[in-house]
C-alpha cells in the first residue's frame, strides 16, 4: 500500500514536472517572441521617429529657404528707400512664383497691402482682428508671434498662422522679416497657401499610414496632415476621444507645452489607434512638428506569434506524442512485467512439474530396486522388479529427452536436418513401432498412406518420427481397449517439386474438454481427470509436437469432443525429392576391436565410477578410476607410456573440471597429448557438447551411459587408432 | 360585368401601389453602383472648422469605397462663392439654408435629377431648399429656436414647465421674485428668437396678412405685445444679456451651466454644444441639473414651432468627380445617415422617420402646440433678419413699439418672394 502510494506520488511529481516543463518552454517561447516582437515594435518606432525628425529638419530647410527669400527682399528694400507702393511694385516683379504672395503690415496700426491685388486696391484688413479687444488666445499668440517676428525675436522657426487667406480664399501662413520703407517699420510677410505645403509634404512611403503636420504648443494647426481634422489638434483629439470629458484634454496642451518631445496615444477620426510623436523645432519656438502613424503598423511584426505559436503547438504536440509513447511502453511494461510474473510462475510450475515428475519415476526405480535387494533370493521376482526399475528409468530419461528438446527449440537452437527420405519407410518404421501397444490395448488400427504420390521428400526424419509417435503415443494412451484409431496420410500437391503433407491422426477414446484445448499446447499441460490421471505422461508431448511443427513451417489443429474422440490434423510443407538417396545401411559393429583396452576413467561420483567400471569390465575392458582432472593428469603421465587407450573423461568435477584437464593433456610435449578423450557429461546441451570438442576431445556421450552408444565410440576410435597405425 | 371590371382595376392598382411602397422601401437601403475600387479624392467644403459628424459619415461611406478619399477645406460661408471661383477642383459644398442668399444655382447640380433617392427626407424640409423645381442642396438637419429650460431649478422653486403664455408670465413673475433673471439670451436677440417662431408661423399660415395691413398690424402687434410685457416686467437684463455673445456659444452654454438661468433663449445650433460641454463647465460638474430644449411657449394655448432646414450639401455641376459626388450624396440622403450626422452634430434631423437624441424629445414631437409650421419658403431668412433687427431696436428703445411694427411689415410686404 506504501509503495504504491509512493508509485503513485512519483508518477504525479513527474506528471507536474512534465507540465511545468512544457508550460516553462511554452512560457519561454512566447516571452522569447514577446521580447522579439518588442523589439521590433521599439525600432520600428525608432524609425518613424527619426523619421518624423527628418520631416523636421526638412520643414526647417523649406522655411528658412522661403525665410531667406523674405530676408534678401526686406534688406533690398530697406537699403532702396522705396515707398509701400514702389514696395509692392518690387514685390509684384520679384515674385515669380504665383503660389506665394507677399504682405505688408503696418505694426502699429496692422494695416496691411497685399502685392496680389492691382495697384490702389492694395490694402486688406487681414490682420487688424488679431488687435480687436475681446479676442481668443489664439489671436493674441498670433499678434505676440508677429510682434516677435518684427523685432527680430523669434527662434530659428517662426511661421504665422495657420490663419485665413482672403486672397486664396484658403488658410496659409507666412514667414515674414522686418522691412523698412520711408523710415517707418513695417513687416514683411511670404505667404504660403496651406494646401502648398500639404501637397508637397510626402512620408517616406515606408510608412503607409503615416502623416505629419506642424502645431503650435497650443495645439492650432499650422500645417494639418490629411486625417488631422477640426480646428485644432486638441479640438480633434477632444472630438474623437474625450467625448465624456471636454477638459481632459488641456493634459495634452500641457504636455505640449510642458515636453519638447513625447509619444502619444489617442484614436483617429476613424476610431483608429495611432500614435503621435511631437517634436518642437528649437527651444524659442512655440512649434511641433507632429507625426502620426497607426498603431497597427508599428505593432504589426513579422511572423512572430506564428512562430511562438509553431513553437508551442510542436512543444504541445511532442509532449502528447511522447505522452502516447511513454503510454504505450508503460503498457508493453506492464504487460512484460505480467509476463514475466507469468513467467516466474511458470517456472515456479515447471519445476513443481519437474519435481514431482522426476521424482515419480526415480521412486519407482528406487522402490523396485529396494524390493529387488529384499528379494533377491527369489531371483524371478527381483528380475521382475529391476526390469520394472528399468522402465522408470527409461520414462525419467524420456522426460529429460524433452526437456532438452523443448529448451532447444526455445532457445532456437534446433536445427532440422533434412535429407531425402521415404516416407512410406518412415510410416512403415512408426507403425512397427506403435503396433505392440495398440496390439496390447486390442485398439483397432487404420493405416492408409498409400495415396502418396511423391514418396521421397526432403524432411527431418527425426523430427517427423517424433510428431507421429507423440500424437500416437496420445491415441493409444487416451483410447479405451478395443477402440479405434486411424492413422491417415495425404498429399496436397502445391507444385512439381512442392506438396503439403497432411497427417491425421483420429482416434475414439476419452476426447479432452474445451477449456484444457485452449491450454493443451501448453507445457505440463495434462487434463485433470480421474481416468488421464492414471496414465503416465510429462504434459510436454504436445508442447514439443506444436513447437517442432511451427519450426518446420507447418501447423498443427485438434478437433476434440469429450468422450467421442480426437483428431489431430498436422500439415507439413515438404520439398519433393527428386531421387531418393542411396539409404546408408549401418555396418555390423565389430566389438572385438575393444576387447583388451585399458581406460582411464575420470568421475567424481563414486556410484557412476562404479557404473562404468562395472559395464566396461563386463564388455571386456579394464581400466583405472581417478577422481578429478588432477589425478587423471597425474595418473596418466605417472604411468608408462602407452598404458591407457583412451580416457574417459566427466565434465562436471572438482578441484580440476574435464575441459582444463584435457587442455592441459592436450598441450603436453610428448604423445601421451594424443590420446583419445571421450567426454562423458549429463550435460547434453549443444553449447556443452560443443565447449568439450573444442577443448580437444574426440567425442560426447551423454549420460545416463547408453551401453550400445558406448561400446560404439569405443569401437569407432579404436578401429581409427588401428586405421592410422 | 362593369362592376367586376371596376373591381380588378381596384386590385390591380392596390398590387401596384403596394409594389410601389415595396420598391420605395428597398430604395431607402443605399446600394452601391459604380465601380467600389476606384481611387480618388472628393474636395468637399464646409463651414465648420469641427465636422466630427461630416467625418464619420465619410467613415461609413469608405466601408462601400474605401478607396475614396475626401479632402475637407473649411471656408467662410461669405467666402463661398469666390472659393468656388478660384478652386475649380472642388466636388462637394455646404450651402446655408436660405439657398438663394448666395445665388448658387449656377454651380450646382440639380439634385431632383440625378437619380437620388429623396424619399427619406421630409418633404416639409426640402421644400423651401427647390428653386423652380431645382434641387440644389440637400440639407443636414433642422434649425430651430426656442429655450433651453432649467428644470431643476423650476422644480427648486415649485415650479412647472409652463406650457403657454399665462402659465409662461406666472413663472416669470414667481421667479423673477425670487432674485433669478428669468430669460436670458444674447442681447441683440433674446426677444427676437423667443418670438421668431411665432412671427413665421403666422405669417406662413395666414397669406391674407399682405392684402390687409391692418389685420397685419394687429397680428404682429400682438407679438410684440408680448415683448413688450417682458421688457416692462424686467423679466431680461441687458447687462446680463451682454455676457452672452452671439457668436460665442461656447460662453453662453458655459453661462447657461452655471445653474441660476431659468430660461435661456437660443437655437438648435448652440443646443448641438451643450452636451459635450457639459464636462467643460466646472459648475455643472459639481452641481449637475436636469434641462430641456422646447418651444417658447407664448401661445396663448401653447407653444409657437417653426423648422428649418439647416444648411445643406451641393454637388458642384463641374466636378471632375461626379458620378462619385452623386454617389456620396446618394448615401447621405439614406434615413441612417441623415440620423447620424444629425445625432453626431447634436442637431435635430431632417429624415422623414427621424430618431432624436432626448434633449430635441420636446423639437421632434412637440405638446401644447398652438401652431407648427415647417418652413416652406413663405418666411425667407429676409423676413427673419428684419424682424431680429426691429424687435432688438424696439427692446433697446430706438424705435417705438408702433414704429417696429409698421417698418417690419413694410420690410415684408417689399420682399418679392411674398
Amino acid at each position: 500500500m506504501k509503495t504504491k502510494r509512493k508509485n503513485l506520488f512519483y508518477n504525479f511529481l513527474i506528471a507536474i514536472l512534465n507540465v511545468v516543463f512544457i508550460f516553462s518552454a511554452i512560457v519561454s517561447a512566447v516571452l522569447y517572441s514577446k521580447n522579439v516582437r518588442e523589439t521590433q515594435q521599439k525600432n520600428k518606432l525608432n524609425t518613424f521617429i527619426a523619421n518624423v525628425e527628418s520631416m523636421k529638419q526638412i520643414s526647417q530647410n523649406y522655411f528658412d529657404s522661403e525665410s531667406g527669400y523674405v530676408s534678401n527682399w526686406a534688406n533690398y528694400i530697406s537699403s532702396c528707400n522705396m515707398n509701400v507702393e514702389e514696395t509692392l511694385d518690387f514685390l509684384r516683379n520679384i515674385n515669380t512664383n504665383s503660389k506665394r504672395l507677399s504682405h505688408i503690415v503696418d505694426m502699429e496700426t496692422l494695416e496691411a497691402y497685399s502685392s496680389y491685388y492691382e495697384k490702389g486696391k492694395e490694402k486688406i484688413d487681414t490682420y487688424t482682428k488679431f488687435a480687436l479687444p475681446n479676442v481668443g488666445e489664439y489671436e493674441k499668440s498670433f499678434l505676440e508671434k508677429m510682434k516677435n517676428m518684427f523685432e527680430g525675436k523669434s527662434s530659428t522657426l517662426c511661421i504665422l498662422g495657420k490663419y485665413q487667406i482672403d486672397e486664396i480664399l484658403a488658410p496659409g501662413v507666412s514667414v515674414g522679416k522686418k522691412v523698412t520703407i520711408e523710415g517707418k517699420g513695417y513687416l514683411l510677410l511670404r505667404i504660403i497657401p496651406a494646401y502648398e505645403i500639404k501637397n508637397s509634404w510626402i512620408f517616406p512611403l515606408d510608412y503607409t499610414s503615416a502623416e505629419v503636420g506642424i502645431i503650435t504648443n497650443s495645439g492650432d494647426y499650422v500645417i494639418q496632415s490629411s486625417s488631422m481634422k477640426s480646428e485644432s489638434f486638441l479640438e480633434y483629439i477632444r472630438g474623437y476621444n474625450f467625448q465624456n470629458d471636454y477638459n481632459k484634454v488641456n493634459d495634452l496642451e500641457k504636455k505640449l507645452k510642458e515636453s519638447n518631445t513625447g509619444i502619444l496615444e489617442y484614436k483617429n477620426f476613424r476610431g483608429i489607434d495611432c500614435i503621435y510623436y511631437y517634436s518642437l523645432f528649437d527651444e524659442n519656438s512655440d512649434l511641433d512638428i507632429i507625426g502620426c502613424i497607426y498603431k497597427e503598423e508599428l505593432t504589426k511584426t513579422s511572423n512572430d506569434w506564428i512562430l511562438a505559436a509553431i513553437i508551442s503547438g510542436t512543444i504541445l504536440v511532442l509532449a502528447m506524442v511522447n505522452s502516447l509513447y511513454l503510454f504505450r511502453i508503460n503498457k508493453k511494461l506492464k504487460e512484460t512485467a505480467i509476463l514475466a510474473n507469468q513467467a516466474s510462475q511458470s517456472k515456479t510450475y515447471f519445476l513443481s512439474a519437474m519435481s514431482h515428475d522426476i521424482r515419480t519415476p526415480l521412486n519407482a526405480i528406487l522402490g523396485m530396486i529396494y524390493i529387488a535387494k529384499e528379494n533377491i533370493d527369489d531371483s524371478k521376482y527381483a528380475k521382475e522388479c529391476l526390469e520394472k526399475s528399468e522402465s522408470a528409468g527409461k520414462q525419467l530419461l524420456t522426460l529429460v529427452n524433452d526437456i532438452l528438446d523443448i529448451s532447444k527449440i526455445e532457445s532456437g537452437k534446433l536445427t532440422l536436418n533434412n535429407s531425402n527420405a521415404s516416407l512410406l519407410e518412415i510410416f512403415k518404421e512408426l507403425k512397427e513401432i506403435i503396433a505392440p501397444q495398440i496390439m496390447q490395448k486390442n485398439i483397432e488400427f487404420v493405416y492408409d498412406v498409400d495415396n502418396l504420390k511423391y514418396e521421397y521428400v526432403q524432411i527431418d526424419k527425426a523430427r517427423l518420427e517424433q510428431i507421429c509417435l507423440n500424437l500416437l503415443s496420445n491415441a493409444v494412451k487416451y483410447t479405451n481397449a478395443n477402440g479405434k484409431i486411424e492413422f491417415i496420410v495425404n498429399e496436397n500437391i502445391i507444385t512439381n517439386t512442392q506438396v503439403e503433407l497432411v497427417i491425421s491422426i483420429q482416434d475414439n477414446g476419452i476426447g479432452m474438454s474445451e477449456d484444457f484445448q485452449k491450454k493443451m499446447y501448453q507445457s505440463f499441460s495434462r487434463e485433470i481427470d480421474t481416468q488421464v490421471n492414471n496414465i503416465q505422461g510429462t504434459g510436454l508431448g504436445l508442447y514439443i509436437v506444436k513447437l517442432i511443427v511451427e519450426a518446420m513451417g507447418g501447423t498443427i489443429s485438434c478437433n476434440s469432443k469429450l468422450n467421442v474422440g480426437t483428431k489431430f490434423i498436422v500439415k507439413l510443407p515438404l520439398k519433393v525429392a527428386d531421387s531418393p538417396q542411396k539409404l546408408v545401411v549401418e555396418e555390423n559393429i565389430n566389438y572385438n576391436l575393444i576387447q583388451q583396452m585399458h581406460l582411464l576413467v575420470a568421475e567424481d561420483n563414486k556410484l557412476n565410477r562404479e557404473i562404468i567400471q562395472a559395464i566396461l569390465n563386463s564388455n571386456g575392458i579394464t581400466c583405472d578410476l581417478v577422481e578429478n582432472g588432477c589425478q587423471c593428469i597425474e595418473k596418466l603421465t605417472s604411468m608408462p607410456f602407452n598404458t591407457y587407450d583412451l580416457i574417459l573423461m566427466d565434465v562436471h568435477m572438482p578441484i580440476m573440471d574435464g575441459i582444463e584437464a584435457t587442455k592441459r593433456i592436450r598441450n603436453l610435449d610428448n604423445d601421451l597429448k594424443n590420446i583419445p578423450i571421450i567426454a562423458m557429461t549429463a550435460d547434453a546441451f549443444k553449447e556443452s557438447i560443443q565447449a568439450c570438442l573444442d577443448c580437444g576431445m574426440n567425442m560426447h556421450i551423454d549420460k545416463p551411459i547408453n551401453v550400445e552408444k558406448l561400446l560404439n565410440a569405443l569401437t569407432k576410435i579404436q578401429a581409427n587408432k588401428k586405421e592410422s597405425n | 360585368m362593369k362592376k367586376e371590371k371596376k373591381s380588378f382595376l381596384l386590385i390591380l392598382s392596390l398590387l401596384i401601389s403596394l409594389s410601389g411602397c415595396d420598391s420605395k422601401k428597398e430604395n431607402n437601403i443605399f446600394r452601391p453602383i459604380l465601380d467600389s475600387n476606384t481611387k480618388l479624392s472628393l474636395n468637399v467644403i464646409g463651414f465648420f472648422g469641427n465636422f466630427e459628424a461630416f467625418d464619420q459619415i465619410t467613415n461609413d461611406f469608405n466601408e462601400y469605397y474605401p478607396n475614396i478619399d475626401f479632402n475637407y477645406q473649411q471656408v467662410s460661408s461669405n467666402n463661398l462663392k469666390d472659393y468656388l471661383d478660384s478652386n475649380p477642383q472642388t466636388d462637394i459644398f455646404m450651402t446655408s439654408s436660405d439657398f438663394s442668399v448666395d445665388n448658387l444655382n449656377n454651380y450646382c447640380l440639380d439634385l431632383a435629377s440625378s437619380n437620388i433617392n429623396l424619399t427619406d427626407i421630409d418633404e416639409n424640409m426640402l421644400s423651401s431648399v427647390y428653386v423652380n423645381d431645382n434641387l440644389y442642396s440637400i440639407p443636414i438637419g433642422q434649425f430651430v429656436t426656442g429655450i433651453v429650460t432649467n428644470l431643476t431649478l423650476l422644480a427648486k422653486e415649485n415650479l412647472q414647465m409652463p406650457k403657454n403664455y399665462t402659465e409662461f408670465l406666472n413663472c416669470l413673475k414667481t421667479l423673477k421674485e425670487k432674485g433669478y433673471t428669468p430669460i436670458q439670451g444674447p442681447e441683440s436677440k433674446v426677444l427676437s428668437q423667443l418670438t421668431v417662431n411665432m412671427m413665421a408661423d403666422i405669417i406662413q399660415t395666414n397669406s391674407s396678412l399682405l392684402e390687409d395691413e391692418s389685420k397685419a398690424t394687429k397680428a404682429i402687434k400682438s407679438i410684440f405685445d408680448k415683448i413688450e410685457t417682458i421688457i416692462t416686467n424686467g423679466y431680461i437684463d441687458d447687462n446680463i444679456n451682454q455676457t452672452y455673445p452671439y457668436d460665442n456659444y461656447d460662453q453662453a452654454i458655459l453661462n447657461f451651466f452655471k445653474g441660476d438661468v431659468p430660461f435661456w433663449v437660443c437655437d438648435s445650433e448652440k443646443v448641438s454644444g451643450m452636451k459635450k460641454r457639459e464636462t467643460k463647465s466646472t459648475f455643472f460638474k459639481e452641481n449637475p441639473f436636469e434641462y430641456s430644449f422646447s418651444f417658447s411657449p407664448i401661445g396663448e394655448n401653447g407653444c409657437y414651432a417653426y423648422h428649418e432646414p439647416w444648411y445643406g450639401f451641393s454637388i458642384r455641376k463641374t466636378s471632375n468627380s461626379i458620378e462619385y459626388a452623386k454617389e456620396f450624396i446618394r448615401f447621405l440622403a439614406t434615413k441612417d445617415s441623415l440620423n447620424k450626422l444629425a445625432d453626431i452634430k447634436g442637431i435635430p434631423s431632417v429624415a422623414k422617420e427621424a430618431t432624436a437624441s432626448s434633449i430635441y424629445t420636446n423639437i421632434i414631437n412637440p405638446s401644447n402646440i398652438e401652431l407648427e409650421c415647417k418652413a416652406n419658403g413663405t418666411v425667407s431668412s429676409y423676413i427673419i433678419s428684419n424682424w431680429y433687427s426691429y424687435v432688438n431696436s424696439y427692446a433697446k428703445s430706438e424705435v417705438s413699439k408702433e414704429e417696429a411694427i409698421q417698418k417690419f411689415i413694410q420690410s415684408f410686404k417689399s420682399e418679392t418672394r411674398i
